[in-house]
């Protein structure tokens, strides 16, 4: 049996795993539900400061 | 001399039979004494035009651009290294090329020797490192080596460093424990006496821009003091628009100036030009072990990318 | 700390009781929307990437720390908003940080009171992770010790010199790429001290609220010490709404919660069709998670590629106007950023100023700029005022700029016909006390920013056409894994493999970390690479050579003493890593004394060696983490505890000693250091600077070593040593200089961006997998095939739509004067001589190669080369209008 696939994801949280999942994946032609608990997305890394080793800002 | 001057002559006349090259480039006489010009040859019977001798002091790679066919040229170890810079930026190819390398005794510098006579020099001629100098008053023997202009005192490179034909055997060369000692006691001056010694250095200047004619490298199209749109520099006499022309020509030359002098032997007003183009040249030697003219592969550094460059800032 | 605010419904008046309402009318921007509620969306989808990421661990319940009781005892997600600017003490690193600024009760003001600048702070490492004794996260949590590192090193910056900044650890745990070097740095540059221990408990002075530790040292001493603030690098916990949505989900955990995965397919689930990443899927930095990121990316898409591009929408294209030698009619937008740029500049009379500025047809202040009705209405006003040039004063282009050359392109207008200027970053947020001035400021900018606006010109975007095939360099587990999913997605791809056989150095392995097999999955996969028919495999093939830029690479590869030419869009390198060949502890002089892989190999073939062993020796970091290759090779501890596990199993009776120097089984490996631990492997430290010696006495092979706990030298009679050898780079200078990418000091590729563009180059269509980028184990290996597959296929995508940047550099042949600085100069290799027509020999700019860096404008000595939206003019113009006096 040839079972219809349909051509959307859903991406379940807005970390940064989550948005790049959702960009990477909308980018190469599919359509993306990007669901996230929070009131915004960005999870853990937005509260972050710096980053190491490079000590870049994390926003 | 006399001998180099036999030598360049023989050797034109055999390129010019042969066909081999359309003209040559050299020293003529000029129309005063101590005063040489730089001349094209294509035609056999003018080979005796050309001449040769210690006031040959501008830059002959100055004229090989934009010709068509082959030329050839007479070159100092100055002219030579330029004429390697200009193959190198794509000014000619090689193969355009014929060079008729003389290795250099030095050059006089005449406003040195013009300053012994209160009236003009009427006759000049010279034997080995003897030169003598008639004025209508009197006569003056001297010692070249204590009349050589101060670039060709440091030169370390007297003998071409490319050529085809040698109108001579080379040259020792002398090696310099301390090759910029000018560019030291500049260095070593304080702030304000440093500024002085630019201040009063410019100060003189007519913006005539001889330097800049007579120097080899600067052969864009459009010279950024020339260009009105935009407007990089003021035309006028203003102290900063004369110190930013100087200035900016100078970085222009950085890791491609031979230091040859002609800029000073073309400048009306006495300016040692080079006090800022040295500068740049003592930093290209001591940062990347680089002195302009020696090698047709390479590029100046300030030229080129690299990804591995020593410096921090590209990282 | 969420981006936007929201409402917290329990506590709202307005919703529980109808009261208040205050909000909806101070909103400037009315967003404030009561009668929102709860809705059930059905969504079908093909496939679900579940990335629900992690918790930090809550240290309230340990009593030895008292984070609940005492108030300078915090967690190291509290001293990350401590350091952060935005944070709630503007990145003021003070004691009692908990503290609100300006407190009401009458019990925190006193607190208040005894307010200081820390002088000294203690981290705490594995707080919540590797302790199975005050909680039950047996795990490492994999980033604690650099971010600790890290927040050490700020705090010393934000406090000056003299803030003693210490980090007490078990083993630290810098695997990563450049985090050794970090790390090293942060002892000999920064003067963090790293104090080897655990603390047992924290007691505090009830008066100024210091706090007392006592702990023991390197040496057996008790140490008493005291500190201003103690920060409790907590781990990473998978919270347990996180496992109950698994439980519903049917996805099967370990027993830590996380996600249970295959080596061989790391991001997918046990159940089909779903895909995992993040911390989730095993506790890891952002660089991997972003991998997991793109990776998942890979594999849902992989199971969807017949869907691929059903369901997406594209957008309209609204024709462009011509704007060419019209006079200038520019419009200034003038935006308040609520009160973030109006609360300090007088936007009102920078509105009215740029009316009378030259050329300026129309201006508006609007309070969002960047609010979907302000986008409206200046389409409106483009249209209505027949505006030809745009000036926005708001906030940074960084963020904003492709949006509002979106709005420029709806209204028909080139987006390059675009000036923003800056007056909040540069203006209002830093000269907050000084309104007049700051209002002052934004004319100046606004003034510029006109000045260069009237100069602008429409620009074009050179369409590039995109060769849609794909070269993979590197046939081992990365190249094949990357290869298979962009063959999958239905592109034609070819693996260039010097060797003669696909697989690479997995051949050489025996089992994963996880216990898989190596060689029956590693089989599977070459022969499903082998027989996909999008894949062609070059094998005993090199590349010679690649010339051109994204969509147009074409490359001459040598076989045998064939030579032929490919052309290709897309490359992918994965030439992975070596082995190092060990250069001491007597390796080459007895056969006994072998490196990891040899020993793998043994374990491959069964060989009856093995039998005969009584007593094995491990040494850790052979070449590794030692001056002239200073980085960790990450794999090794994991890989020298998993086989000191199997010798174990073999012989419960052997003695089995592993000297290493830190131990970093990061993540679940934590795991595996523990069973060795149980089944009786006896771990002994040392020091760099004190190697154990090795020597060969007749048939004897002794290895001795100071122990650190008698610190008294003990020498091991052992039947065989296995020296846990470093990998490294094939520092392959060739292949970059091929793709212009660029090694770093030790050979490894250096990406595009550490964090968050690890699996790809700065150079555009080139991607990066594998060991090539840092050393990794299996299942990360695969993950970063499948990532940098996923960063390709959103490139060849775009296949129609790759456009290059009007930015771009262009050359006045009139003024060039082929001196050829912009050719050498270019990192890029963008400009070059034309070799025809009528400017032969002058320069010439490919609009594809070019970044428009302007390295070539800056160098040009004749001024004849242009930055095409950076016009040397529109400097000019600015500069001057700067000068000018209002």
């Amino acid at each position: 049996m040839n079972k219809q696939l349909i051509g959307s994801v859903v991406v379940i949280g807005g970390g940064i795993s989550g948005m790049l999942s959702a960009l990477d994946l909308a980018n190469s032609g599919y359509y993306v539900y990007l669901v996230e608990k929070g009131p915004s997305i960005g999870g853990v890394m937005a509260q972050l400061d710096k980053t190491f080793p490079t000590n870049d800002c994390a926003m | 001399m006399d001998t180099y001057i036999n030598k360049i002559r023989e050797l034109s006349l055999k390129l010019l039979k042969k066909k081999e090259v359309v003209k040559v480039i050299g020293f003529t006489k000029g129309t005063l004494p101590m005063a040489t010009s730089p001349i094209a040859i294509s035609l056999e019977q003018d080979v005796e035009k050309l001449i040769f001798n210690s006031t040959c002091g501008l830059n002959l790679a100055n004229y090989i651009r934009n010709h068509k066919g082959k030329i050839a040229v007479i070159a100092k170890g100055c002219d030579s290294r330029n004429i390697i810079t200009h193959i190198v930026e794509n000014q000619i190819p090689r193969e355009q090329l014929h060079i008729i390398g003389v290795p250099c005794k030095g050059m006089i510098d005449k406003t040195k020797v013009a300053s012994l006579f209160d009236d003009d020099i009427i006759e000049f001629s010279e034997d080995n490192d003897t030169l003598l100098l008639k004025s209508s008053s009197k006569e003056e023997r001297l010692n070249k080596q204590d009349y050589l202009r101060e670039n060709c005192k440091l030169c370390m490179h007297k003998n071409p460093v490319i050529y085809d034909d040698l109108v001579g055997d080379l040259v020792d060369e002398q090696t310099l424990d301390t090759p910029y000692p000018d560019v030291e006691q500049i260095e070593n001056m304080d702030a304000d006496t440093k500024w002085q010694h630019f201040d009063k250095l410019t100060k003189n200047c007519i913006r005539c821009y001889a330097c800049r004619n007579a120097c080899p490298i600067c052969y864009c199209p459009t010279c950024f003091v020339d260009e009105s749109g935009p407007q990089w520099v003021g035309k006028g006499q203003d102290k900063t628009d004369v110190n930013t022309f100087h200035f900016l020509r100078a970085f222009h030359c950085a890791g491609r100036c031979t230091d040859c002098g002609a800029c000073v032997e073309a400048c009306p007003m006495d300016i040692n030009v080079r006090d800022f183009t040295r500068k740049l040249n003592k930093d290209s030697f001591e940062l990347f072990e680089w002195e302009a003219g020696l090698d047709l592969t390479k590029r100046p550094p300030l030229d080129a990318y690299s990804p591995n460059d020593p410096n921090d800032f590209i990282k | 700390m969420p981006l936007k605010y929201a409402i917290n419904p329990d506590i709202c008046l307005k919703l529980t009781k109808d009261k208040c309402g205050t909000c909806e009318e101070v909103c400037p921007a009315n967003a404030i929307d009561y009668t929102q509620t709860e809705e059930h969306i059905t969504i079908n989808a093909g496939s679900i990437i579940y990335s629900p990421g992690f918790t930090p661990f809550d240290p309230s319940k340990f009593d030895n720390y008292q984070y609940a009781n005492f108030p300078n005892v915090i967690t190291s997600m509290e001293f990350e908003r401590i350091l952060s600017a935005t944070g709630p003490t503007m990145g003021h690193v003070t004691t009692f940080p908990k503290l609100p600024l300006n407190p009401k009760k009458k019990k925190d003001k006193l607190l208040a009171q005894k307010r200081k600048d820390p002088k000294k702070i203690a981290w705490f490492q594995c707080v919540g992770s590797r302790d199975i004794n005050k909680c039950d996260n047996p795990y490492c949590s994999s980033v604690c010790c650099m971010y600790a590192v890290k927040e050490a090193i700020i705090a010393k910056e934000h406090a000056g010199g003299d803030l003693d900044c210490s980090i007490f650890y078990m083993d630290m745990r810098t695997p990563g790429k450049e985090f050794e070097k970090y790390y090293e740095n942060a002892k000999d540059k920064h003067g963090i001290n790293f104090i080897r221990t655990k603390v047992h408990s924290v007691t505090e002075n009830p008066e100024t609220h210091d706090l007392n530790i006592r702990y023991v040292d390197d040496f057996g001493q008790i140490v008493d010490d005291t500190y201003d603030m103690i920060v409790l690098s907590v781990g990473l916990e998978i919270s347990e709404e996180t496992k109950a949505l698994s439980e519903k989900l049917g996805i099967d955990l370990t027993s830590n919660g996380f996600c249970k995965t295959n080596s061989f397919e790391p991001v997918t689930s046990s159940r089909d069709g779903i895909y995992i990443s993040g911390v989730f899927n095993n506790p890891k930095d952002i660089p991997d998670s972003v991998l997991d990121a793109s990776a998942a990316a890979s594999a849902a898409g992989d199971a969807l590629s017949s869907a691929r591009d059903t369901l997406t929408k594209s957008v309209e294209k609204i024709e462009e106007i011509n704007v060419v030698g019209e006079r200038p009619r520019i419009g200034a937008f003038i935006c308040d950023c609520g009160s973030n740029i109006k609360g300090v500049v007088d936007c009102e009379a920078v509105t009215e100023y740029a009316k009378t500025l030259p050329y300026v047809e129309f201006a508006d202040e609007s309070m969002y700029a960047c609010s979907q009705d302000a986008q409206s209405k200046m389409v409106d006003f483009i249209k209505e005022k027949n505006l030809n040039r745009i000036v926005i004063a708001a906030c940074t282009p960084k963020t904003h700029e492709p949006l509002f050359q979106e709005t420029l392109a709806n209204s028909g207008l080139n987006k390059y016909l675009f000036e923003m200027t800056n007056i909040r970053n540069h203006n209002s947020w830093v000269h907050k006390n000084n309104p007049d001035i700051a209002t002052q400021k934004a004319k100046d900018l606004v003034r510029m920013a006109v000045a260069k606006a009237a100069l602008a010109e429409p620009l074009k975007e050179e369409k590039i056409n995109v060769n849609d095939s794909v070269v993979v360099v590197g046939g081992g587990l990365a190249g094949m894994t990357s290869a298979k999913s962009l063959a999958t997605q239905g592109y034609s791809t070819h693996i260039i493999e010097k060797n003669n056989q696909l697989g690479g150095e997995a051949h050489k392995l025996y089992k994963t970390a996880q216990g898989e097999d190596v060689q029956t999955q590693l089989n599977e996969l070459i022969k499903e690479v082998e027989n996909n028919d999008n894949i062609t495999v070059h094998c005993n093939t090199t590349l010679e050579s690649a010339d051109g830029f994204v969509g147009n690479f074409k490359s001459t590869l040598k076989s045998d003493d064939k030579e032929f030419e490919l052309e290709y869009g897309i490359a992918v390198l994965a030439t992975g890593a070596k082995a190092f060949v060990p250069d001491e502890y007597e390796y080459g002089n007895d056969e006994r004394i072998i490196t990891s892989l040899d020993l793998d190999k043994m374990f491959k073939v069964n060989d009856t060696k093995l039998d005969t062993i009584n007593s094995a020796v491990f040494i850790q970091c052979v070449g590794s983490r030692q001056p002239d290759r200073p980085y960790c090779s990450r794999v090794c501890c994991t890989h020298s505890i998993d086989n000191a596990i199997e010798l174990k199993k073999r012989n419960p009776k052997m003695n089995v000693f592993i000297i290493y120097r830190d131990i970093r089984t990061y993540g679940e490996s934590e795991l595996l250091y523990k069973e060795a631990r149980n089944l009786g492997v006896i771990f002994i430290r040392y020091e760099v600077d004190k190697k154990p010696e090795v020597t060969i006495k007749g048939k004897n092979l002794f290895i001795k070593v100071t122990d650190h706990v008698l610190n008294m030298p003990v020498e091991i009679k052992t039947d065989m040593l296995t020296l846990a050898t470093a990998i490294v780079p094939r520092k392959d200078e060739k292949l970059a200089n091929f793709f212009k990418v660029p090694l770093n000091d030790e050979g490894f590729f250096i990406e595009k961006h550490a964090k968050l563009g690890p699996a790809e180059f700065a150079t555009s269509g080139v991607f990066l997998a594998g060991s090539g980028h840092y050393p990794k184990p299996v299942n990360e290996a695969i993950t970063q095939g499948r990532a940098s597959a996923s960063r390709a296929l959103t490139l060849l995508a775009k296949k129609d739509s790759l456009f290059t940047s009007g930015i771009i550099a262009n050359v006045d042949p009139l003024k060039c004067s082929e001196c050829g600085v912009c050719v050498s100069i270019c990192p890029y290799s963008a400009p070059m001589f034309a070799t025809e027509g009528r400017f032969e020999g002058k320069a010439e700019v490919n609009p594809v190669l070019c970044k428009g860096c302007g390295l070539c404008v800056a160098s040009c000595r004749s001024g004849a080369l242009h930055l095409r939206g950076f016009d040397t003019n529109q400097i000019f113009s600015q500069i001057f209008a700067l000068g000018e006096v209002v």
